[in-house]
């Protein structure tokens, strides 16, 4: 009985094969959930590589004695778009080219971890002409670039912010055109393969943008068109980090002046200097960042619309925000923030503060 | 990547490694999974998903000292799993297109036809016991470990299912050529 079943069932089956590509099929389920589960390990596991390629870092540029580091052979991490937390960031690799306009430039990034920002922050934008979210990305940067006025590559004083841009996958001739109407004020290489990129990871096309920190290393990058209130608020942080005083100081109309809360030493920063220089616009402290590392606590010092004011649009627009909502928002982080409503300046004078008055 | 160093007895990339054992002990597998699902099409289903549930564990951890009768296991295990999440859109096959393919062993298709119908009127469990029991030769306890019931439980679920089988009308004549020859 049993004999006669197994015989009918082997005569059914012969000698019936599993379809073609079931084991392939089968991994690649296997490797895509691997993948998924791969990306969120990765995220912790970061941490732990950047602070072993931080070591290999280290021992990579004190053999180098001119104290250029070589980039990183890291495994490569995508990191998000955004500012880079200090311990994630990677050294910067080189650049090396041709402006648009003929003349040779070279970038070199080194680490100087003693330097209070030792080497100019800079902002590298990838661009190419004939692409349009990069034409429409442009006022931003350039914007941005007058806003730090903007020093040329290898003369940059030590306070000052680099901007270099990178046409790439363009004619020559199209490039010159494009930047000189552009009004681009700060070099320009000329890549025509868009070879440079492929040493900024992600190289994901263009635009992108990368900010350099004054320690040579990769502290924010921006995959596709990115604003100028975007690049400077990113700038701004990324002084705050490199332990200086975070904004340009002495540009803006206000100056510079401390205040103490709670026994602590508060150093009032003009975040957007330039707003200061244009009468329609008052200022109004809105947001705090208590760092327990750095002696002082900066503040963040931005403009407000002067309501009495006829026009604001194009100084709200300069100065990273539109409409008095985010100024209350950021009032009550200030008050959380330090548990106080009174901010003294230099001279012992009162700094009102109205919550929700203030638009 | 670096995956799979800690497995015993196999060196090499954990893919070469689960490929060749798939290459020797695929068909077999399939074969067993088609008799435990009633269906050609159930069954690769059921084979790719616990072959890549499987592969997952072997290639981070040690292969287990039968990997075959892992697998069977697996599959038996997975089919009831199968079958209880589709129950209620189960859809009954007809005769399948002849698959073209040249087989060394010709099959017998009407008989293929007749057998996985009659299959697949059998509860789950009957026909994980014929699978193991009738088409695998495994023995009453082994059948009763895998399926982690009674011998007893074994005994009687094979008994049904062998009367369900004989009762079947298209497999009758099947039955009586087999005994003929």
């Amino acid at each position: 009985m049993a004999a006669d079943l197994k015989q009918l069932m082997e005569r059914a089956l012969g000698d019936l094969q599993p379809p073609a590509g079931l084991l392939r099929a089968a991994l690649a389920i296997e490797h895509r959930r691997r993948h998924r589960r791969r990306i969120a390990v990765r995220a912790v596991a970061g941490l732990v590589t950047v602070a072993v390629a931080a070591f290999i870092w280290g021992t990579v540029s004190s053999s180098n004695n001119a104290g250029t580091a070589t980039l990183i052979p890291a495994s490569p991490t995508r990191t998000p778009d955004g500012l880079i937390p200090l311990a994630q960031r990677r050294l910067a690799p080189g650049l090396t080219g041709t402006s648009v306009t003929g003349s040779a430039l070279t970038a070199k990034f080194t680490q100087s971890p003693n330097s209070f920002g030792g080497n100019p922050v800079t902002v590298i934008n990838f661009f190419g002409a004939r692409c349009g979210s990069c034409r429409a990305e442009m006022p931003q940067v350039v914007d941005a670039f007058r806003l730090y006025l903007g020093n040329p590559i290898s003369a940059g004083p030590p306070s000052g912010i680099n901007f270099v841009g990178v046409d790439e996958r363009d004619s020559l001739a199209g490039a010159r055109s494009y930047v000189q109407r552009a009004g681009l004020g700060y070099p320009v290489l000329f890549d025509k393969d868009g070879a440079l990129q492929r040493s900024w990871h992600p190289a994901l096309g263009v635009p992108y943008t990368v900010i350099v920190d004054s320690d040579g290393l990769i502290a924010a990058r921006f995959t596709g068109a990115v604003s100028a209130s975007t690049l400077e608020h990113t700038i701004n942080e990324i002084r705050l980090d490199d332990g200086g005083g975070g904004y340009p100081v002495g540009q803006g109309a206000l100056g510079l002046p401390s205040a103490v809360v709670n026994g602590r030493t508060i150093t009032l920063a003009v975040a957007n200097a330039r707003c200061g220089n244009l009468p329609e616009l008052q200022f109004a402290v809105v947001s705090v960042r208590v760092r327990e590392d750095v002696a002082a606590v900066h503040i963040e010092v931005i403009a407000k619309p002067n309501p009495a004011a006829t026009s604001n649009t194009n100084a709200q627009r300069r100065c990273g925000y539109t409409g008095t909502k985010a100024i209350t928002h950021t009032m009550i982080t200030l008050r959380a923030a330090l548990g106080t409503r009174q901010l003294l300046d230099d001279g012992g004078q009162l700094i009102p503060i109205q919550p929700g008055r203030t638009g | 990547m670096g995956v799979g160093k800690r497995r015993s007895g196999v060196v090499g990339d954990p893919d070469d490694a689960f490929e060749a054992f798939f290459r020797q002990r695929g068909a077999a597998l399939f074969r067993f999974s088609v008799i435990l699902t009633g269906d050609e099409n159930a069954a690769a289903d059921l084979l790719q998903t616990v072959l890549a549930r499987v592969y997952a564990r072997w290639a981070v951890g040690p292969w287990p000292a039968a990997p075959d009768a892992y697998m069977r296991t697996a599959l038996v295990h997975a089919a009831g799993q199968f079958w209880r999440r589709r129950s209620t859109s189960r859809e009954v096959l007809v005769a399948d297109p002849p698959e073209t393919v040249a087989s060394a062993v010709p099959a017998d298709l009407p008989l293929r036809g007749a057998l996985l119908a009659a299959l697949r009127r059998l509860p789950v469990r009957q026909r994980a016991v014929v699978a193991l029991r009738y088409f695998e030769d495994f023995s009453e306890r082994e059948v009763a470990q895998i399926l982690d019931c009674q011998v007893g439980t074994v005994k009687s679920q094979a008994h049904r299912a062998l009367r369900k089988l004989r009762a079947d009308p298209q497999l009758a004549g099947f039955f009586d050529t087999v005994m003929e020859t």
